[in-house]
C-alpha cells in the first residue's frame, strides 16, 4: 500500500488536481451552504486521520480524538471570546492544548494499550459535559457558547474565507500525514502493529512509537476543533457525545484506517450519515454498529477499508509489469555483503519457567563467519536459547557475551541495535506492506530519519532514501527477490516470506543472524536455494545461528552443531562428529535415522 | 455518612456485576465483551414492556434471561468467533460494534426516554441499616453481585469447564492441542453470561432506570472497576466495583456532583500508572 503501488506519478497528479479544486472551491461554488458542508467534511477528515494514525498505523484503539477535538473547539471558542479572534492563533493554540490533553490522558494507558486505552477515551468523552459545566463562566455550561466571526491578520473572514482556512489547514495536514506514513516512520508503526516482538527485533521501542503516533494524531484533532467552533459559530457539549466517538471510529474503519485518503472517504460518509441521522437516529446508530462489527473483523486483516478495496481492484486490473527474476545464485558467486561477524559466548545459561527448567547450564560458542546449528527435539531449549541471545527473555543465571562484552539484562531492542538480526518461526510480516517496504524496515535497526526531515522531505532525507533504495535493490537481487519487490509481502508463499525476512535482517547489516527454523515448510527446490544462501552468508562474514529440526539440512550447511536435549548440551562438534555420536543417535536421531530425519512442521 | 456509604456500595454492586461479566467473557473466549452492560439494559427495557403487560416479576426475569442469553449466542457467532484465529484484539472494535447496534435497537424500539422498571411495591420503602438508609433494591443488588461473584469463583475453581477455561486463557494453542473444545466453551460461556446479564439487567434498571444512553456509561465504569480490582480477578471485580461506587458517592456528596465521575477518572489514571495490573490482579506475561 504505502509505496503508492504501480504509478506514483498518476497518484500525485490526482492529488494535486483534487487539492487545487478544493482550494479554488469558493470561486466555482457560489452556495454558502455547500461550502459549509465541505468545511464540515474537511474538519471531520482531520479528526479521522488523527485517529487513523493511532488506530490504523499504531494499532491501538485510542479514541481520544473526540475529546481532543472537543478541547480544541473549547480552546478556540474561549480564545475568540476573550483573547483574540484571529483564527490562525486559535488553531495553533488549540492543537497545542490537544497535545497536552493527549499526553496527560494517554500516557497512563498507552503502555498497556488495548481496552485500557479505549476506555480512557470513552471516559474522557463522558466527562466533557461535567467539565464544561464546572467551567460554565468561561465555557458556557450545558447550553453552549456562541463564537463570533473569525478574523485573520486583522480582517474579518466570511464563509468563503473561513472555508479557505479550513481547506488549507486540511491540505497541509494531509501532506504531513502522507509524508509521515509513507516513510520509515509508517513502516515502523505497521511493524509494531504486527507484533511488539518484531518491533523490538528491529530495534524499535513500541511505547515511544505509540506515543508519537498518539500525540501527532492530537494535532489535527485540536486544529479541527478550533476550526469547527468558528465555522459553526457555536460550541456545546452535546456535539461531543459518544455518538461522535462511534461515528469517528466507523468513518475510520470504513474509509481505511491504514491509508492516507481513507479519512477523507470516511469523513464524507460520516457527514452524509450525520445529515440523515436527524430523521433516523436509531437506524444510523444501528448502521454504525454494523459497520464496526464488519470492519472490526476486516481490520484484523489489514485495515485498507474502502480505499484498500479500490486499490486492490486497480492493482488487479493494471498490470504493474513483471520484472524478470535475475539469477541470484550466480550473483552470489561473485558478490558478498560485508558483514563483520561477532563472536558470541554463552556461559552457564540457566532459565526456568515456573517449575520447568528450559535451559540447565548451557555453554555455547558462536563464531564469526561460521554457521552454528542448534538442534534437538521439541522442548529441548533451542528457542529459549535463541530468545536469550536476542534479549527477548532474561536468563535466570549465566551470561551472554558479545565480543567479550556481557549483554546480560539488555533489552531486545538494545541487542537488536547491536547488530542482531533474526527471522521468526512463523514469519512476522506486517500486512499490506510490499516486499520492498518490508526489506527497507530492516534498516530501521541502524537509523531512522528525524521526524521533521521526514515531514519536510529534506534533501538529506531524499539522499538517504535513494541510498536505501539502491541497497534494497542489491539485497533483493542477491536473494532472488527482485521480481517481487512490488508484491504484497504477506500474500507470498511461506518459503518466499522466509527469504523476505532474511532480506529484512540483512538490510540491517547484522553481525549476528538468528534463523529460527528457516527451512521448515520449504519444498526441495527452495531448500537447495536456501542451502546456497546460508553458505553465502558465512562467506559474508556473519555469525549465523540456525535453529533447526531438519537434520539433513543442518548436516550440509552447518560448520558446528550443538545438540540440545532437556535443557542441556548433549554434544557439540562438526556435523560428521554429531551424526556418529552415540548419545545423539539414541536421544534424537533414532535408530538408523541418520540424515533422513524429516519432522513435520508444527 | 452511612447513607452515602450504602449508596456507594449499591451503585458499586452494579459496577461489580459488569466487571464480573467482563471477566467471565474473557475466561470463556479470551475476548472482553464490551456489550455486557448493553445486554443488561436491553433486557431491562424488555422487562419494562413485559411488566407493563402484567406478568409476574419472576416470570419476566426468566424470560429476559433466556432472551438475552440467545442474543449473546448471536453476538458470539458474529463478533467473537470470526476473530479467534488472529489474536490482534479485533474484539475491541467488534464488541463496541455490537454495543452500538444494541444501543440503536433500544432507541428504535423504546425511544430515547427514561423508563422506570418497577419490580413491585415492596421495593420502594427505604430500610434503616447501621445508621444509614438503603432501598430494598440496593440490598438485592449487593446480594446479586456477591452471588454472581461466588458462583464464578466456584465455577472457575471446581468444575471441569472452569478448569478448561483457565487452561485456554493461559495458553490457547496448548489447550486446543490437549483437546479443549474452545468453540463450544466460548459459545456456552457467552450463553450463560448473557443469561446472567439478562437476569440482573432489570434489577440494575430498577435502581437506576432504563434508557439507551445508559449502558455505554455503565460499561466504562464497569471496566474501571475491573482495572481497580485487577483484570481477571473475580474478588477484585467485586472489591473494585464497591471501591469505585464509594469514591463516586463520596465525591458527589462532599465535593460537588460534578466531581462524581471526574474523581474516579483521576483515580483510574493513577492506578493505570502506578499499578496497571490492579490491586489484586496478577501480571500476565506473554512472549513470541
Amino acid at each position: 500500500m504505502i509505496g503508492a503501488v504501480a504509478r506514483p506519478a498518476v497518484g500525485r497528479l490526482v492529488a494535486a488536481v483534487a487539492a487545487l479544486a478544493l482550494v479554488t472551491a469558493p470561486w466555482w461554488i457560489g452556495d454558502d451552504h455547500l461550502l459549509r458542508q465541505l468545511s464540515a467534511v474537511a474538519i471531520l477528515a482531520l479528526v479521522v486521520s488523527g485517529l487513523n494514525l493511532s488506530l490504523g498505523f499504531g494499532g491501538e484503539m485510542a479514541l481520544g480524538q473526540a475529546a481532543m477535538y472537543a478541547a480544541g473547539a473549547y480552546t478556540g471558542a474561549y480564545l475568540a471570546a476573550n483573547v483574540t479572534d484571529d483564527l490562525l492563533v486559535c488553531v495553533v493554540v488549540a492543537s497545542g492544548v490537544a497535545v497536552v490533553l493527549g499526553t496527560i490522558t494517554g500516557l497512563p494507558a498507552l503502555r498497556i494499550g488495548g481496552w485500557s486505552l479505549a476506555v480512557t477515551s470513552f471516559f474522557l468523552v463522558i466527562l466533557i459535559p461535567d467539565i464544561v459545566d464546572l467551567l460554565r463562566e468561561q465555557l458556557g455550561g450545558y447550553d453552549g457558547m456562541t463564537v463570533g466571526l473569525p478574523t485573520m491578520f486583522g480582517s474579518e473572514l466570511d464563509v468563503a474565507g473561513t472555508y479557505l482556512v479550513v481547506a488549507v489547514t486540511a491540505l497541509l495536514w494531509f501532506v504531513t500525514f502522507r509524508n509521515i506514513v509513507r516513510s520509515p516512520w509508517g513502516v515502523s508503526l505497521l511493524s509494531m502493529r504486527r507484533s511488539p516482538v518484531l518491533a523490538a527485533s528491529l530495534g524499535l521501542s513500541p511505547f515511544r512509537l505509540k506515543l508519537t503516533a498518539y500525540l501527532l494524531g492530537a494535532l489535527p484533532a485540536g486544529a479541527a476543533g478550533a476550526l469547527s467552533a468558528s465555522v459553526n459559530g457555536f460550541v456545546a457539549p452535546s456535539e461531543f457525545g459518544l455518538e461522535l466517538v462511534v461515528g469517528l471510529l466507523a468513518a475510520s474503519i470504513i474509509g481505511g484506517p491504514a491509508t492516507v485518503v481513507g479519512a477523507v472517504v470516511g469523513a464524507f460518509l460520516l457527514e452524509f450519515a450525520h445529515e440523515q441521522s436527524a430523521r433516523f437516529e436509531s437506524w444510523a446508530t444501528i448502521g454504525y454498529g454494523t459497520l464496526l462489527l464488519a470492519g472490526g473483523v476486516l481490520l484484523t486483516r489489514g485495515g485498507g477499508g474502502v480505499v484498500g478495496l479500490v486499490r486492490a481492484w486497480i492493482r488487479r486490473h493494471a498490470d504493474s509489469g513483471t520484472v524478470r527474476r535475475s539469477d541470484a545464485a550466480a550473483a552470489r558467486q561473485h558478490e558478498v555483503l560485508e558483514l563483520s561477524g561477532s563472536t558470541i559466548r554463552i556461559a552457564g545459561m540457566r532459565k526456568t519457567f515456573g517449575g520447568t527448567t528450559a535451559l540447565d547450564g548451557v555453554d555455547l560458542e558462536l563464531a564469526a563467519g561460521r554457521v552454528t546449528a542448534l538442534i534437538g527435539p521439541n522442548g529441548s531449549g533451542k528457542t529459549t536459547a535463541l530468545n536469550l541471545i536476542s534479549g527477548l527473555s532474561a536468563p535466570y543465571d549465566g551470561d551472554v557475551i558479545f565480543d567479550g562484552r556481557s549483554v546480560r539484562g539488555q533489552s531486545a531492542m538494545a541487542i537488536a541495535r547491536r547488530g542482531v538480526g533474526r527471522t521468526f518461526q512463523t514469519p512476522a510480516i506486517p500486512s499490506i506492506l510490499t516486499v520492498r517496504e518490508v526489506l527497507e524496515s530492516g534498516e530501521l535497526r541502524r537509523s531512522r530519519p528525524p521526524l521533521a526531515a521526514t515531514i519536510l522531505r529534506t534533501p538529506g532525507y531524499r539522499r538517504r532514501r535513494a541510498e536505501l533504495t539502491a541497497e534494497v535493490d542489491r539485497v533483493s537481487r542477491l536473494l532472488g527477490l527482485d521480481h517481487l519487490l512490488h508484491a504484497t509481502a504477506e500474500e507470498l508463499p511461506a518459503g518466499t516470506r522466509r527469504l523476505v525476512e532474511l532480506g529484512r535482517a540483512l538490510l540491517g547489516r547484522p553481525s549476528v543472524l538468528l534463523l529460527d527454523e528457516v527451512a521448515s515448510g520449504l519444498d526441495e527446490e527452495e531448500l537447495v536455494d536456501l542451502k546456497d544462501v546460508v553458505g553465502w552468508l558465512s562467506s559474508c562474514g556473519a555469525t549465523t545461528v540456525l535453529v533447526e529440526h531438519n537434520f539433513a539440512f543442518v548436516n550440509e550447511v552447518a560448520d558446528v552443531v550443538y545438540v540440545l536435549a532437556e535443557g542441556r548440551v548433549v554434544a557439540g562438534g562438526t556435523p560428521q562428529e554429531i551424526s556418529s555420536h552415540p548419545e545423539v543417535i539414541e536421544k534424537y536421531l533414532g535408530r538408523g535415522a541418520m540424515g533422513i530425519e524429516q519432522e513435520a512442521a508444527p | 455518612m452511612m447513607t452515602t456509604v450504602w449508596a456507594g456500595v449499591a451503585i458499586g454492586s452494579v459496577y461489580a456485576l459488569i466487571a464480573l461479566s467482563y471477566n467471565l467473557s474473557r475466561a470463556v473466549s479470551g475476548a472482553l465483551n464490551f456489550a455486557v452492560a448493553h445486554l443488561m439494559i436491553l433486557s431491562a427495557l424488555l422487562a419494562f414492556t413485559l411488566l407493563g403487560l402484567g406478568l409476574p416479576v419472576l416470570v419476566v426475569l426468566v424470560v429476559c434471561a433466556v432472551a438475552t442469553g440467545m442474543l449473546a449466542i448471536v453476538e458470539e457467532r458474529v463478533a467473537i468467533r470470526p476473530l479467534r484465529k488472529n489474536d490482534s484484539h479485533g474484539e475491541l472494535v467488534t464488541t463496541v460494534g455490537v454495543a452500538t447496534v444494541l444501543t440503536g435497537l433500544m432507541l428504535l424500539l423504546w425511544g430515547p426516554d427514561l423508563r422506570a422498571v418497577r419490580l413491585g411495591a415492596g421495593f420502594d420503602d427505604p430500610l434503616s441499616f447501621l445508621g444509614g438508609r438503603m432501598l430494598p433494591i440496593d440490598v438485592v443488588l449487593v446480594g446479586a453481585a456477591l452471588l454472581v461473584g461466588a458462583l464464578t469463583v466456584m465455577w472457575s475453581k471446581h468444575t471441569v469447564s472452569g478448569l478448561l477455561s483457565r487452561a485456554q486463557t493461559m495458553d490457547y494453542e496448548a489447550a486446543l492441542l490437549r483437546g479443549v473444545n474452545a468453540r463450544r466453551l466460548s459459545l456456552w460461556g457467552f450463553a450463560v453470561s448473557g443469561a446472567v446479564c439478562g437476569f440482573v439487567g432489570p434489577l440494575v434498571a430498577a435502581k437506576t432506570f432504563a434508557v439507551a444512553s445508559l449502558p455505554t456509561f455503565l460499561a466504562v465504569m464497569g471496566f474501571v472497576a475491573l482495572i481497580l480490582g485487577g483484570l481477571g480477578s473475580d474478588l477484585g471485580a467485586v472489591l473494585g466495583g464497591v471501591l469505585l461506587g464509594l469514591v463516586q458517592a463520596f465525591a458527589s456528596r462532599y465535593l460537588d456532583p460534578h466531581y462524581q465521575y471526574i474523581v474516579p477518572f483521576v483515580l483510574f489514571l493513577l492506578v493505570l500508572m502506578v499499578r496497571p495490573h490492579g490491586v489484586l490482579g496478577r501480571r500476565e506475561t506473554r512472549l513470541v
